[in-house]
């Protein structure tokens, strides 16, 4: 609390909003990703060899 | 819960920067905590997909992030008044205490349903117990209680080499305890030496930090005793099989400077010189264990190469 703040305007929380919903995006996509990757390392093999 | 509500709820808060929210996580923590998982990962018997694992140390090094943020969210009343903490970003205002929860929150569920789902539930929950453990045990319920806070609540910063170890074992065996130990045996001189210096920090804003309930003298007492078992302990993976000759050879060399330096800690008593002394301490004690888990990790990786 050192320091003066000042006090976030529309355009400032739609812009932290925006970037917000961004990051969950990241987030989900990363997550998607790696539980992909995952369930191709793990299962890829077995996967492979079974008839659809 | 008040305290963090004035100050992150307030209607004045600055615009949020992506290096505010990488704050919150503590990153120099969470480089200790991958550099000590991925060291039992690649110690421990058995062998883990490269994709498995660098999904593993991902999910661990964000389940340690995500106990720094809701540490500093719980903690940032006291952040504020302390030199060393006021400038995080909670005390300075650039996030609030909503975020950091929710991101805390975010992070803490996410890394343990992708370790667990991933790799499997043994690290997943041991990951869950951690977080758990240092959000509600160290940080709501010892550090402004006792003096034993960091004794006690340095077995959170202990886990990350026995969630490594289960992610590759599924189990926790002997060796992942004694890496364990050795965590949690050097978190005390470690944490002892900084409060040494930061005395008067913890003093104004109440945390019991040994030196504040036992007094200075007592602290070095209590620092030399944790060091002189804390060698030895060092030492002992060599002697269970888990590390080799390298190994040993740095442990002894870097124990016995970690022991000179605490006599010096404990002799030095007087003015700006017991100061300078502690500060040594604490800043050797990090070099001590990255040096550690760092020659792990290179010997059992050559290990592992020339198999």
């Amino acid at each position: 609390m050192s320091e003066p703040v000042k006090k976030m305007d529309d355009a400032a929380a739609q812009r932290v909003a925006r970037r917000r919903s961004i990051a969950i995006a990241v987030t989900l996509a990363v997550m998607v990703v790696a539980f992909y990757a995952a369930t191709l390392v793990r299962f890829g093999a077995a996967l492979s060899g079974k008839a659809l | 819960m008040s305290v963090q509500s004035e100050i992150g709820q307030a209607d004045v808060v600055m615009e949020p920067s992506i290096g505010d929210f990488i704050q919150l996580m503590k990153p120099r923590v969470m480089t200790l905590v991958i550099l000590t998982a991925l060291a039992a990962m690649i110690a421990a018997p058995g062998s883990l997909h490269p994709v498995i694992g660098l999904i593993a140390i991902s999910a661990i090094a964000i389940g340690a992030g995500a106990s720094g943020v809701l540490n500093m969210w719980y903690d940032a009343d006291i952040d504020a008044r302390m030199a060393r903490t006021a400038a995080r970003p909670l005390p300075r205002g650039r996030v609030t205490a909503d975020e950091a929860l929710s991101f805390g929150t975010v992070l803490s569920v996410g890394s343990v349903v992708t370790l667990g789902v991933t790799v499997n539930w043994v690290a997943g929950a041991l990951l869950a117990f951690t977080i758990a453990f240092y959000l509600f045990v160290y940080t709501m319920w010892l550090k402004r209680r006792t003096p034993h806070n960091i004794v006690i609540g340095g077995a959170a910063g202990a886990f990350p080499p026995m969630i490594g170890w289960a992610c590759v074992t599924g189990d926790i065996g002997i060796e992942s305890i004694i890496l364990f130990l050795i965590i949690f045996m050097w978190t005390p001189p470690h944490f002892w030496a900084l409060a040494l210096y930061r005395c008067r920090d913890y003093e104004r804003v109440g945390v019991p930090m040994l030196p504040v309930v036992a007094g200075l003298p007592e602290t070095r007492r209590q620092i030399l005793i944790y060091s002189v078992l804390l060698v030895p302990l060092a030492i002992t993976p060599y002697f269970i099989g888990l590390a080799g000759l390298t190994y040993l050879a740095f442990s002894v060399v870097l124990g016995a400077v970690f022991l000179w330096l605490a006599v010096k800690v404990y002799r030095t008593t007087e003015g700006r010189a017991a100061d300078a002394v502690a500060k040594q301490l604490f800043w050797f004690s990090i070099l001590y264990l990255y040096m550690l888990f760092a020659v792990l990790l290179v010997e059992a990786s050559v290990v592992r190469l020339m198999a």
